[in-house]
């Protein structure tokens, strides 16, 4: 906490220890950071840390207490999360189909929170979502193409409200459908998590493309709490 | 409040400690124990930086001509959605309103979701995200449309270079967003609304096709 300091006051070592607690601190990587912050220099909320193993943002985190956890969250406005998937998907004609096949392909998969095609936030607060999914036949000319944003499961059910995107196919072209940006508050501990789903009514299977044209895309930014 | 080199003949007096407090990242409980700790010689100045308790949220003292705590650039200050459909009217601008605010998120009471305008009372540059969703879609010529207008009604305020514009052939439900897009808002009496037009009569969507709405703090 902050301290007023008044003339007569004298200053001791435990006074600019605690002064250390909410400067901004600078360590190698999180494992000199979590061998130095103990004791009477244990992390507390508000610290804010910065660890220059991987010299980013990504690196500057911010302690935080939820519920009586504490954890180290990243700054606001970072990506935490970006996957294409590594191989196209098959989307059968009027099926909800969940795009796998995810993979990493921006470097950028904080806490591995992305795992088993599904965002599953571990550190509380807002997360802001993107995707969007590429329809790839050229000849499925016929019906709408859809793309949503479903939350714990893998249905149009559990679609989060004003996530989806539905549009008319192109005549002879691909079709890359967006979802809507949506934000949503995670409570970090309850396992919650989000899929990224399409579907179409053409008049046969669509391929949802894959690395190559990597028109399909998922992200999700930290916006605080 | 500012950066000082220390030489090996200087002591460090209460003076100088008040200093490191103030250039420090200093933690407060809540808003009333920030302000009733943040006066005389430690008034706020541009470019202090707390971090609030009860919030889990840092703020900077600016003074960009309306001095105050400024959330970090990226703060969400609300998300919404549509919870039951509203009629649009043949190529007539609505403002979309009825919203519900996503887990309660609305900063400083900036959005009001019954009439669905966004006015906040810190100047700075504000991202919007947003889209329609509408029941049916134009069967032949005419389009559906959505963006971001500000401070106004009708057309004339409709912000072009917002706009999503969707020309559709087929008698189906159709969902499209706003382009995401960034505007200076003077913290006084700017507001932003977000504004479908259908090409024919027509209604909102609810569901996974609802019409959203977001903005977020994103700097100066």
């Amino acid at each position: 906490m902050a301290k007023r300091w008044a003339i007569e006051d004298k200053v001791y070592d435990t006074d600019l220890r605690e002064i250390i607690t909410h400067s901004n601190l600078v360590f190698a990587d999180a494992a000199a950071r979590d061998a130095f912050l103990v004791g009477d220099l244990a992390p507390v909320p508000g610290m804010l840390t910065y660890l220059v193993a991987a010299d980013n943002l990504s690196n500057t985190q911010r302690r935080i207490r939820v519920g009586g956890v504490d954890y180290w969250a990243p700054p606001t406005g970072m990506e935490v999360v970006g996957m294409s998937p590594a191989a196209s998907v098959s989307a059968a004609t009027g099926v909800a189909t969940q795009v796998v096949n995810m993979t990493n392909v921006r470097g950028r998969n904080a806490n591995t929170m992305w795992a088993n095609n599904q965002f599953t936030p571990s550190v509380p607060g807002f997360y802001e979502l993107d995707a969007a999914v590429r329809f790839n036949n050229a000849s499925a000319a016929d019906g709408y193409r859809l793309a949503w944003l479903s939350l714990n499961g893998a249905s149009q059910v559990t679609a989060i409200p004003g996530s989806g995107n539905q549009l008319g196919p192109g005549a002879a072209n691909p079709s890359t459908v967006h979802t809507r940006t949506v934000s949503l508050y995670f409570n970090g501990i309850d396992g919650s998590y989000v899929t990224l789903m399409c579907m179409h009514n053409s008049a046969s299977s669509i391929t949802i493309s894959g690395l190559a044209t990597s028109a399909t895309l998922f992200t999700a930014k930290y916006l605080g709490m | 409040m500012s950066a000082r080199y220390w030489t090996d003949d200087e002591e460090l007096t209460p003076a100088a400690m008040n200093e490191l407090e103030a250039s420090s990242l200093m933690t407060f409980a809540d808003a009333a124990a920030r302000d009733a700790f943040l006066v005389g010689d430690l008034a706020p100045v541009p470019g202090m930086h707390v971090f609030m308790l009860d919030a889990n949220m840092s703020l900077t003292y600016l003074n960009p001509g309306i001095p105050g705590w400024y959330p970090n650039p990226g703060t969400l200050c609300f998300a919404a959605y549509q919870t039951a459909g509203q009629s649009l009217a043949s190529l007539t601008n609505v403002a979309l309103t009825g919203f519900t605010v996503v887990a309660g998120r609305n900063l400083n009471g900036w959005f009001t979701p019954a009439t669905g305008k966004f006015k906040p009372t810190l100047p700075g540059l504000y991202e919007f995200t947003g889209g329609v969703g509408t029941t049916t879609s134009p069967t032949a010529a005419p389009f559906h449309r959505c963006g971001l207008r500000l401070n106004g009604t009708g057309s004339a305020a409709f912000i072009a270079a917002s706009e999503h514009r969707q020309v559709t052939n087929a008698s189906m439900a159709v969902g499209f967003g706003v382009r995401r897009f960034t505007l200076a808002l003077n913290g006084a009496t700017d507001f932003v609304e977000l504004v479908a037009l259908a090409g024919v009569a027509t209604a909102t969507s609810t569901g996974v096709l609802a019409s959203s709405f977001t903005a977020k703090y994103v700097g100066q």
